[in-house]
Parts: C-alpha cells; structure tokens; sequence
C-alpha cells in the first residue's frame, strides 16, 4: 500500500504539465457544458427546424407565440451546410433535425427515397390551389410552401438597350457572345432543379410521366448537347444569385442578361427604400421551371414531436403561415406564389400564369442531381 | 498492488498517453471516422461496400483530379514565395534601420487577422469592373482576368500565408544575436557569405516557415470557396466541398481528397526532420546579445521604406480599402451610372437587422466567447505539445507528433466539421457517453482541433529556442519544477503566449467552415452571419459588418496587449528581444 501510494505521488509529482492539460480540458468542458445547458429550453420540448429561407426566422416565432406547447427552434443556415448535416447525421446514426424547409423539391424526393422523411406529414390538401396540389408527392413526405420560378430571364434595360431579347430558351444559344449568365449548379441550390427542367422540356418529359431509363438519358444527352451550344456562345456561370445580380448590376455591367431565381432579380428591383437595380427586368421566355419551397418531418422523431412538427408544417400551409412568409422576407425569400387558396402574392409579381412554369418530377431528376452537377462541373464550367 | 506491476505502471509514458488522448477525441478519432470512409463507405452508411478502392480512382479523375493537382503546385508555389517574402521583410524589419519597423509589424498582425475569404471579397471590391480601381481612373481587364485565376489564389493565398512565415523567420531572427555575423564578418566573410552563414542557422525557422504556408494553402477554404469557384480553378479544397454538397453527398470522395491534403504535408515535414537531423539550432539564452542593425544611407532607406511601404499597403491595404469602399456604399458596385453614393446605411443595417437576416450583434458575442474558449484550450495544449516535441527532438514520438500536427493543419475545416458529427453524433457515444452535438462544448472543441495544429507549430518556434540549461540552474538552485518553469521559461514565452491567444481568439471569430457545420442552433457565429449577407444583394452590409468585426477584433487585442504591459515586469518584454539597438 506505502509503495503504492509512493508511486502515485511520484507520478502526479512528475505529470504536473500532463494534469494542466487535462484539467484545462476538463474544466473548458465542464463549464462550457452549462453554457449548452443554458441554451437548451428545458421547460417544453423543442423541435429543430433546419431553415434556409428568408423567413424561416419569422415564422417560427410567430408559430411560436401562439402554441406555448413546444418550441421551434431554428438553425438558419445555406442549403448546402443544411443538406450535409442531415445527411452526416442519418449516416452517424443520430439525426438531429426535426423539420427541414428549403427551396426545391429535387433534394426532397431524395431524401425521401432514402428513408429520412416521415409519410404523410399532412393528410388534407383542400387548402392548396392548384399549383400546390400540382407539387404535392403522393406519399406526403414533403409539403410545398410556396412556388417561385427559375429561368426567368433577368436582364438590365440599358444594357440590352437595342438589342432584340430571345423569346424562346433556343434563341438564348444566339444571343450576343458573352451576355448572358447563370449561376452554379454546384454552389446555387435551386440551379440543379433549372438544369433538370431543361432537359426534360426538351425530351417532353412532364412531372406526371415516369420515364423509362433509356427516355432518361436521351434527354441527359440532348439536355447537355443544348447547354455545349450555350457554352460555345460565352455562357458565363457565377456561384450563386449574388454574384450573378452583382455582374448584372455593375457599372459597366459584365453580362446583359441572365436565367436566374426570378425572386431574386425582384427582390433588387423592387428594394426599398431604394431600388438596387432599377433599371432592372424579368422577361419570361417560353417556358419557366416551377421551383417550390418545400417542408418535411424527420421520420426520426418520436410520436409526439412528430405531431408537434406536424402542427407547424399545417402553419405554413395555411393562409396565416402564408402570409407570415410573405412578412418575413418581403423583398427576398416572400417574393412567390402562394400555394394555399385565398391568398394573393405580393403586389410586386405578376400573374403566375405568364411564367409558364414547367414542373418536373423530383423522383426522376432528383437521383441525377450528382452525375448532371458533375458533367456541368467539367463540360460547361471548365 | 504488488511492487512489480507498481514498477510496470511507473514505465508507462503516463503523459505521453494522456497528451494522445486528448489529441485523439480532439482531431485523430473525428478525422478518421470521416476519411475511413474513403476505402469503406460501408463502415459510416456511405455506401454499400465494406472495402473498395473505387473512390480513390474516381478522386483523381476529371474535375477532382484537376483540383488536386492544383492544390499541391499552388501550395508549393505559395510556400516558396511566403517564405521568401517574409524573409526579405523580416530581415529588413529586424536587422535593417529602415524607418517605421513597428508599423510593418504591426501591419502583419492585422493581415494575420483576416480571413481568406474576407481578403478575397476585399480584392474582388478593388480589382472588379465599377469597383475601387474603376473609381480612380484604372481600367484594367487584365488585372482583373489575371486576378480571376489561378494567379490570384496564388497571391491571396501567399499574401494569407506570410504572416504566418514572417511571425515564424522574424522570431527566428530576433533570438539570434549579431555575434554571428560579427564572427563571419571577423573571418574576412563578405555580405554575401555571412548571409550563407547565419541563414542555417535559423534554418529551423525558414523550414518551419515554407511548411506552414504549404500546409495553410492545402487546407484553405476561404480562397477556394470565393475565388476559385468564381474564377472556376478547382482547387482539392473546393472539390471537397462540391463533392460533400452535392446531393446525395459523396462523403468518401470527399474523403479521399481529404486524405491526400494530410499526407501532401508529410513529405515536406519529413524533409525537415532529415535536414535538421543532429544539429542544434538552440540559439536562445539568457545572454544572447542585441544586434547591430545594418545601417543604409539615407537615399537608400528611403526608397527601402517606400518599397516596403508599397507593398504593405498592397498586401494589407487594399483588401481592408475594398471592404470600407463596399460598406460606405449600398450600391451593386462602388461607382454607379450616377457616381458614388457615399452612406452609413450598410452600418445601420448591421445592427437593426433586415427582415430576414441576423443583426450582428448576438452573433457577435457568441462569437467572442467563443473566442475566449478556444484561444485559452488551445494555448493551454498547444504549450504542451510544443514542448513534447522540442523535448523530443530526433526521436520517434517527435517525428509522429511533428507530422502529426503538420498533417492536422491541412485538415480542412469542413472535414473537421463532418468529422466531429460522424464521430460525436453516434448513437453509442450520444446515448451512453455524452451528447455533444449541437451544444456549446463541442464547437469549442471542433475550433480549438482547427486552431491546435498552426498554433502548436507557431508555439514550437520560441520553445525549441529556450536553452535547457536555464531550466536546469533553476533546478540545481533548488526550485521546483513548476517553479523553475514559471521563472525561467514563463517569462521567455510570455510574450508568445500572448500573442497565440489573441491570434486564436481573432482566427476564431473569423472562422467560418466549422463553425458553420457545428454551430449551436439559435446561436449564430459572426462568421456565419457575415457569410450569410456577403452571398446576397446585401453584400454592403456584410461588408460593413465585416468592418465592424475587424475593427472588434483589433480593439480585443490592444485590451490584452495593454494588460499584458501593465502586469508583467519590465524585463518579461524584452527577454529574447536581441534587435533592441537601431
């Protein structure tokens, strides 16, 4: 025992510098513990949402102060580090995130083929209009919350004073060498779904077929050889929307034109105080991709937050969840068409009509997000 | 216990062990869950196959093996010319009488302070069309095409590594007295033979100088993720992330990429170890002398001090210049078809937020304590490390460490983040250990796991420098070891202590890659929230909240280097210091 206690005092006697490490560790850990602890809402359960959208904020404390309940609470962050934490998550096994609500519906029918979504989140769909219903999956595991269009054709008035703008997605290959612009699908979410649509309006695939394998990539092939000619035109490709706006915007501006989120170019058009871009416009060519802003459940979550997380997506979806939407981000984000019956979209967007928003089916493009991202990567960016 | 597995216990390296323990659930455990799944994406649900080689193929092909090869000559490129740079400036600074010596120091501390990514978007409000250039009559395209590739990230990137390699050579320097070169020039050496002969002598710090920068370059996110998509160079970087945001994610792509960045530097450390195998470069004592600084003619000073001037102003200025042009301005760009519409708009912005943006304010707290956490873990353990390895030198566990830690630098911070969720949020570890994930604890520990590996290495520096000897006198005279330690190497180090703290309280407020995979939900960093402004139309008010951060972090570091004056003794300050003659 003597020699024992001997050893032991020789040894924390000679790991001084070894028990300041570790102390040091030790108490970061444990004080900073309290400092997490501190942050957790321990009086009523709370439910993650995992938001990219402008409003996203918003909305959840409007939600929040009428259902004391439970709370949301928002992580707000790009899509991008939002889709690779759910996926790093379910890979560790231990998912985290209780409601997801991004823009695009491509990345929702993967997530909900690989098993991560809760079904039928919502039964009823006598709220939606038309265009909601138009987007509705059939198992529910994803609720549309609002619709906005890509490929709308940006463009500045003075720079393109003169010239004779396309009308039709084929007179972009002819367009002045080096006008026109779009963004990343690598870096800009919603640009993959623009991309997708493309090929299948080319091939005459609609959101209600299920094409065959062979079908599928004849119009990859036909998709890719369309945007080659775009490329061999000076197609210039930006990262996001901002950069795309900015180079649209600049004074003197480096492209005319560009097939972008038409919410974003009105959201700069229509800025206050001040417009950013008043000598913007959108001009819509013979077709648009329908892009919606979709809602889903983790299927992770136990029965009772699952019903909690419910009552929000029936929120979003109702008239009142719309318009908090449109409030929270009324020159971003809130620019889109309302998916609910009743309500109006803001007074700055016209009638969703004249986009002819082309849909396309996120179970069959959604797959080919990474091989159509790849080959863009390395046929049109490089 | 009996006295044989007493004495067996007493054999056991207790502090080595514990030192690896810490380094394992800080960096190797969630680095390793995340690269295993390069060869078996089975192991992590990444993939079907338990053992494949197929993504290390798929890595080098096309778009990723470009990036790859990018990465190594870029970072090559960048070490070369960041070690030469800061050498030259270094050796002005220390050994020269070129006027304004404070301020060029000074001005590298605050380019330390700026993240790539602040200094890239810095450079894109000079360079671009309509920007500051445009305003001052320059219309270059070709700066701006040349800035748009493969040139600009080598510049942003050796602009972004040469304080890290000036901090490196300038300490080297300082701890050399001139009896060196007194001794050279006493044997009939000429300048250029006394520069042969002192510049082995810090060899150490030129070695570890061009290492870092490699390594700071590999693992750079911000340049990738700003220039290099927008100027469309694939760098490893950039490809890595593409790879992990695409959908579905290809993890053990990424994986692979992630990989090759960590054993890129192992050639480069193990070339160090080789050259430095059996020498001493111990240089500094309690009774290194002051140097005589080289004395130019005035017409030479002068135009010494302008070219050096000139091009602080450029490397430091003009990105901090791009950011205030952007901030006093809510235009797309700084000149408009109607001139320049100067404003505080951005700044008021910045704090009574935008519908549906963050205001700065919480964010920017969080971020300072953050900040405080990491920097006080990571000078703590990177201390320690440090001394392992000076202790060390020559040996095995020296070398593991050594290239342990350089490979870690390499870490990208997006790995560090997937990394710290694929190991943190298992279900054995949440359920029957502890839930770290999305709490406070666990972004302090991914941050400091980013911060450690640079900072160790910069703390390596000053610590192989300090003679044992001092060391043993004070054991010898009977002090104790903690004694002995806070008497003779406290003092020595005080200096270097400080400035890695506030080095990593500042690198932390302005990292954004972990940060943004590991922040706690409802608990945004600065970085993130500025991120999220700069990808917008609100790209002023980003900019101006940029300003404001930059200018938060400068005032944090003259509080401390205040309190650091009025509370240590005189001679703490000096100690180390040869260069004090002019």
């Amino acid at each position: 025992m003597k020699n024992t206690t001997t050893m032991t005092a020789r040894l924390l006697k000679s790991r001084r510098l070894t028990g300041a490490l570790v102390a040091s560790v030790a108490v970061s850990s444990l004080s900073l513990a309290g400092l997490g602890a501190a942050t957790a809402h321990a009086s009523v359960p709370t439910l993650l949402l995992y938001n990219a959208q402008g409003y996203g904020d918003y909305v959840a404390k409007v939600f929040n102060a009428t259902n004391p309940g439970f709370k949301i609470v928002v992580d707000d962050n790009s899509t991008g580090p939002l889709f690779t934490k759910i996926q790093a998550e379910e890979q560790a096994g231990n998912p985290k995130w209780g409601i997801f609500w991004a823009d695009g519906a491509t990345e929702f029918a993967a997530l909900d083929t690989l098993g991560y979504l809760q079904k039928n989140a919502y039964t009823s769909t006598a709220g939606y209009n038309a265009f909601g219903k138009a987007n509705i999956p059939a198992n529910h595991s994803y609720a549309p919350t609002g619709l906005t269009v890509m490929g709308g054709l940006c463009y500045d008035k003075v720079a393109t004073k003169g010239l004779k703008l396309p009308t039709t997605w084929a007179q972009l290959t002819s367009v002045p060498k080096g006008s026109l612009g779009m963004n990343d699908p690598s870096q800009s979410g919603p640009t993959y779904p623009m991309i997708a649509g493309v090929f299948a309006h080319l091939s005459g695939i609609t959101s209600a077929m299920h094409p065959s394998k062979a079908q599928v990539a004849a119009a990859v092939k036909k998709g890719e050889a369309y945007f080659l000619k775009l490329k061999k035109n000076g197609l210039v490709v930006h990262p996001t929307n901002g950069p795309t706006l900015g180079a649209l915007e600049s004074n003197p501006p480096s492209i005319k034109m560009a097939i972008i989120q038409s919410s974003a170019c009105y959201g700069d058009i229509t800025a206050t105080p001040k417009s950013l871009w008043p000598t913007g416009a959108v001009k819509y060519l013979d077709y648009s991709v329908a892009l919606t802003s979709n809602i889903a459940v983790s299927n992770h979550l136990s029965p009772a937050l699952q019903k909690d997380a419910d009552k929000f997506v029936a929120f979003v979806t109702s008239k009142k969840g719309q318009l908090a939407m449109q409030q929270g981000d009324p020159h971003g984000d809130g620019l889109f068409w309302p998916v609910i019956g009743g309500v109006s979209p803001e007074k700055y967007l016209p009638s969703y009509s004249i986009t002819r928003g082309f849909p396309i089916n996120p179970y069959v493009w959604g797959p080919l997000e990474n091989q159509i991202n790849t080959w863009f990567t390395n046929n049109i960016i490089n | 216990m009996s006295s044989s597995v007493a004495y067996r216990l007493r054999r056991v390296a207790w502090s080595g062990f514990l030192v690896w323990v810490v380094l394992l659930l800080l960096i190797v455990l969630p680095v390793m869950f995340f690269v295993v799944t390069a060869v078996s994406p089975r192991l992590m649900n990444s993939g079907p196959q338990w053992f494949t080689l197929s993504n290390i193929s798929a890595a080098f092909q096309g778009y990723t093996g470009q990036g790859i090869l990018d990465s190594l000559w870029v970072s090559f490129l960048v070490g070369l010319f960041a070690t030469t740079a800061a050498t030259t400036m270094a050796w002005l600074v220390q050994r020269t009488n070129v006027w304004g010596r404070r301020l060029f120091s000074g001005a590298m501390w605050l380019l330390i302070l700026l993240p790539t990514w602040m200094t890239t978007l810095g450079w894109i409000d000079v360079v671009s069309p309509g920007e500051l250039l445009s305003a001052v009559g320059v219309h270059s395209l070709w700066v701006y095409h040349m800035f748009f590739g493969a040139s600009g990230i080598v510049f942003v990137l050796t602009t972004a590594s040469l304080p890290f390699s000036y901090i490196v050579v300038s300490a080297g320097l300082r701890g050399l007295g001139s009896e060196f070169e007194d001794a050279a020039r006493v044997h009939g050496a000429s300048r250029l033979r006394v520069m042969r002969t002192v510049l082995p002598i810090i060899a150490p710090a030129l070695l570890s100088a061009f290492v870092i920068a490699f390594a700071e370059a590999m693992s750079d996110f911000g340049t990738a993720y700003t220039l290099g998509s927008a100027s469309h160079f694939p760098i490893a970087t950039l490809t890595l992330f593409n790879a992990i945001s695409n959908f579905p994610a290809n993890f053990p792509v990424a994986a692979v990429i992630a990989g090759i960045l960590i054993l890129s530097t192992v050639p480069p450390v193990f070339l160090q170890a080789r050259m430095m195998r059996g020498r001493s470069y111990a240089v500094l004592s309690g009774r290194t002398r002051a140097v005589r600084r080289y004395q130019f003619t005035t017409p030479v000073r002068i135009a010494v001090t302008a070219a050096l001037a000139l091009f602080v102003l450029i490397v430091v200025g003009m990105p901090v210049l791009g950011a205030l042009s952007s901030s006093f301005t809510n235009t797309a760009s700084f000149v408009t078809p109607t001139g320049i519409h100067w404003t505080l708009q951005s700044y008021k912005d910045v704090f009574s937020s935008l519908p549906s943006y963050t205001s700065l304010g919480a964010p920017l707290v969080t971020s300072n304590r953050l900040g405080f956490w990491v920097a006080t873990l990571t000078v703590v353990v990177g201390l320690i490390l440090a001394r392992r390895i000076a202790k060390s030198s020559g040996s095995w566990s020296q070398r593991i460490t050594d290239v342990f830690l350089m490979g870690s630098v390499a870490i990208p911070g997006i790995v560090l983040g997937i990394g710290y969720i694929f190991f943190y949020d298992q279900r054995f570890i949440t359920h029957h250990i502890v839930d770290l994930y999305e709490t406070t604890p666990l972004i302090v520990l991914g941050l400091s796991a980013s911060a450690l590996p640079g900072q160790s290495r910069l703390l390596l520096g000053p610590v192989s420098q300090i003679q044992s000897s001092l060391n043993d006198a004070a054991r010898v005279h009977g002090a104790g070891k903690i004694r002995a330690w806070r008497t003779t190497t406290l003092p020595l180090l005080s200096r270097a202590i400080v400035w890695a703290w506030v080095l990593t309280f500042t690198k932390t407020i302005s990292e954004l890659a972990v940060a943004q995979i590991l922040f706690v939900p409802g608990q945004q960093p600065a970085s993130v929230t500025i991120e999220q402004y700069l990808g917008t139309v609100f790209a002023s008010v980003g900019s101006a909240a940029t300003v404001i951060t930059l200018a938060e972090m400068l005032g944090v570091i003259g509080v401390v280097l205040l309190v650091y004056r009025l509370v240590t003794p005189r001679g703490w300050r000096r100690i180390g210091e040869a260069g004090a003659n002019s």
